[in-house]
């Protein structure tokens, strides 16, 4: 009774501040007070003795670029919020000035995977209880949690008067996220994007807490994967043999910088359909090549073109070339696409129904079967588990083995179909989580054409999505996360940041602090989060992201611009 | 069929003749424009996606163009609605003669070269670590099928610094856009420094140190805008849309930020109208208007006028007290007298007046028959204002409206969606028609369109995403019109989006955030086309 009295009092707390600084996501417990601490030129960064001595090399060195990358930003950030209104006091005494941030780290786990602990304890007081100098303490159970913990830190600074100031000490924050998949799809196939655009969304991403990085990374409009074996995947098959590739080195770059940032890489090569790119080089093995001008008979969107099943060069090619693809990768899990198959073109392919009239006991069906199974098998014997699209087990109802995760990109209901088969589900509705849709037909000549996923996904619209809506505690569970997703038919380096930012970032505060409020309401876009986001956004905007503003500025400071009757 | 190759020393020449009738200040348009030219010859190497003439290994230095002539005929320096922009354009594939290759740019104005300059580079294609020029010989003949095509860019709900301005006006004029409406204030900030209330900015501004538009800062876009042939026309939207008054003179405003039912007074938050009862308030237009005026070149100059809150102005207790003591007043008259002393002082500076729609559609108001109407609605609109003998800018909100499309952006409104749904593709916005339905006569009094874009969504970090290549899609339709050489309406059809392809990938090597329309596939192969057009 007493603990819930101080629980109810906490809220009652949280809630009757009016000037709220952005943690973003929201913490799962957080207790401030009302002190503005400055942060010291010589502010630095400890690690305890136990953590130094449990953490070995490679740990140290992720830690190591954290703190750098924490310092860099104290250094460099100078940030004034359009609406963190906290009174900055003039003048600061010497006592309320941060000098130490003390890290502990009680296991030594150097690898990202799904459930790995990120959770993190930051515990900021206001004032010294000795004589040593003020003294924050992080601690987390792995160099990940830390990783959460650094960013935490980073967004409770302000600069006013020419100095860092933290307001809002004393500081408790308990932390970890309510979902272990926090992903981000993009789609590197429809339009190319550098490296460097690659990297640059990675360290976005881990400000917001995110640690999946879904690569979508080859479709049917290029292949950019430079392979060893089938060099002439990319070089007939990507957009510029030179230019618009991504090497094993490449590749290999990406993983470590996303690793430092405590996001897992999960590759996806979508099979068998969404593969018209391998047309360009190995027409032998493919079906319904480009199909003009009717292609809506044999894909979703033009070029047409799968893999054909039926033939054992088929089989051949992938025998050799997913081993070295998945070796590209360190994660445990492997994507193997398996979405939008077009029953019509391997129905319309002659050498399929050849291949049918001769295997009486087959069908188009036990030939998608036949794929999958033999891919998957490819996938587990390089110790890969393979994720899937739903349509795999919605639509073809495979009996694919229970480890297989997979991704829901629909309504709540077949989430609710796929758990109650008992397998994982990654959620991430294209009715909330597409961050693509309301830009109108991309298609040419399309006058009055919508984009299929219309309307435009606002930030409350993503920020309202439950990955566990209508669904049991026992189905709950088999939840890991979702992702959001940006498809590219409309989107390349000139438009990425503002398609993605702040947009992901109310999907990101989803998944970490979870569709629900510490009193188990459902989270709605209400003031408090737009006051949140709209103070992350321009940080953001501060650190050189290209996110686009929420509001005219004036609302944006005063949050007067509700809607008066909520729809 | 045959490809230049543009010599390293190629210049640009002027004939005798034009020399001998430009002035200074004519020439020196004509020089900057000339050394921007050379610049990006120098610098843009261009590769398109789509344009896949096959470039000749070697160019015979007999097919290498060095000159480009330039004539001139009239010595017109100042831009105005209606000036001569057309140009002849003719690059020959052959010298006749002993003469080195030359290309002739001929126009009435130095204003038409402009436009010529920016054709000639958008024939440039970089091959080989050579510059080429294919499909020569070219022969063109152009001049612009409507006098007045704008761009709108509200600088008062998010604020834009001078910078972005002036790069919006360099790309606007790639795409021969001649006009900047510039909405510079409205309800949530007011940027201008008046040096007569300087309260204006100093607390009606967003930062009045950093967020603000000097009288130096407006004339260094005004001569920026200029040297690339576009006016500035600017809007200080009145007697609605003023809130950010009220943070100076809350005297003279009424129904200031009404909260939280603002929707009563306002169609957006912050809420606030002057006050036309009050006779200070006509002392402040008198001091006030003025000098904005006098800040601006152009003839014209955008009174504002839309979305006037009638009940806003019916709840306020002076004017109520005003009509109750004034028995021929009422709240339309009220407005009429309003708008009636704005114009008196515009027109005495020596402006011509232009307003939105609302005052002779829904208030009836007996404006002079020279003032522009800006219609943002539908083409029934256009054609009644026409009807009554109006000269009309278009711009429909169903087609021209750039911001549309992005959702609610009012807080904690689940599925809000945008009043102006959907999006606007290129494809939309390329459909439109600005004299539809219009007889032969009423056609003659639409002098063009607007494409518009409000900034509640949008500041410098999207700006260009936002305009760009969609502007460009409205650009076609008031320069080449909205029908083609057959009399048929153009269409977003094969040939246009390959050019709109082009032109994009070209703008985004200039630097510009451009956004993609499609797969680069569908941007190469053009075969990404609907089946079956709706």
């Amino acid at each position: 009774m007493i603990s819930k009295f101080i629980f109810q009092l906490i809220i009652l707390l949280l809630y009757t501040r009016t000037c709220v600084n952005a943690l973003w996501p929201l913490p799962q417990y957080w207790v401030k007070g009302s002190k503005t601490l400055s942060i010291s030129p010589d502010f630095s960064i400890k690690q305890t003795s136990e953590t130094r001595s449990i953490l070995n090399s490679h740990t140290k060195e992720i830690l190591k670029s954290a703190e750098d990358r924490l310092l860099n930003l104290l250094t460099s950030e100078q940030y004034v919020s359009p609406n963190v209104k906290s009174i900055f006091p003039k003048s600061i005494d010497k006592s309320n000035t941060l000098c130490f941030l003390k890290i502990s780290i009680a296991t030594n786990v150097s690898e990202l995977d799904l459930g790995i602990d990120e959770s993190y304890e930051l515990i900021i007081p206001d004032s010294k209880n000795d004589d040593y100098q003020l003294t924050a303490y992080l601690k987390a159970q792995t160099v990940f949690g830390v990783l959460h913990g650094f960013n935490s830190f980073s967004q409770l600074l302000y600069y006013n008067r020419s100095k860092l100031l933290l307001p809002f000490a004393p500081h408790d924050i308990k932390d970890f996220p309510r979902f272990s998949h926090r992903g981000l799809l993009l789609d590197t196939s429809r339009n190319y994007f550098p490296i460097n655009d690659i990297l640059t969304t990675l360290n976005i991403m881990s400000w917001n807490k995110f640690n999946v990085f879904h690569w979508h990374i080859t479709d049917s409009p290029s292949w950019p994967v430079v392979s060893e074996v089938y060099p002439e995947l990319s070089n007939k098959g990507s957009y510029d043999p030179k230019y618009m590739i991504y090497t094993k080195d490449d590749i290999k770059k990406v993983i470590e910088y996303a690793k430092f940032r405590g996001i897992r890489i999960i590759p996806e090569f979508d099979m068998p359909g969404h593969t018209h790119s391998i047309a360009e080089s190995m027409p032998e093995i493919m079906t319904c090549i480009n199909k003009q001008p009717n292609w809506t008979t044999f894909a979703n969107e033009p070029p047409s073109g799968q893999l054909n099943p039926a033939l054992p060069e088929t089989y051949t090619f992938l025998h050799k070339l997913l081993p070295e693809l998945t070796s590209y990768f360190v994660d445990k899990y492997y994507h193997s696409g398996g979405d939008e198959v077009n029953l019509n073109c391997w129905n319309s392919t002659p050498s399929i129904n050849e291949y049918l009239s001769q295997n009486p006991g087959f069908s188009i069906e036990t030939l998608l079967a036949k794929f999958i199974n033999e891919t998957h098998g490819i996938v587990r014997k390089s110790k890969k588990i393979p994720i899937v699209w739903q349509e795999m087990v919605v639509d073809h109802k495979l009996p694919l083995n229970n480890d297989t995760i997979i991704q829901v990109w629909t309504t709540k209901e077949i989430t609710k179909e796929v758990v109650s088969k008992g397998y994982r589900v990654i959620t991430g509705s294209s009715d909330f989580w597409y961050l693509d849709c309301g830009h109108g037909a991309w298609l040419g000549n399309d006058v009055n054409g919508n984009s299929w996923c219309d309307p435009y996904k606002t930030w409350q619209k993503i920020y309202s999505y439950n990955p566990i809506d209508g669904l049991t505690d026992e189905e709950t569970k088999l939840v890991l996360g979702g992702e959001v997703h940006l498809w590219t038919e409309q989107t390349d380096p000139t438009n990425l940041e503002n398609l993605l930012w702040p947009r992901a970032s109310a999907a990101a505060e989803v998944l970490w602090s979870g569709p629900y409020d510490t009193s188990k309401k459902i989270r709605t876009p209400d003031k408090d989060a737009l006051a949140r986001l709209t103070d992350w956004r321009f940080r953001m905007v501060d650190r050189g992201v290209n996110a686009i503003p929420l509001q005219p500025l004036w609302c944006a400071r005063t949050g007067m611009c509700d809607v008066l009757n909520p729809k």
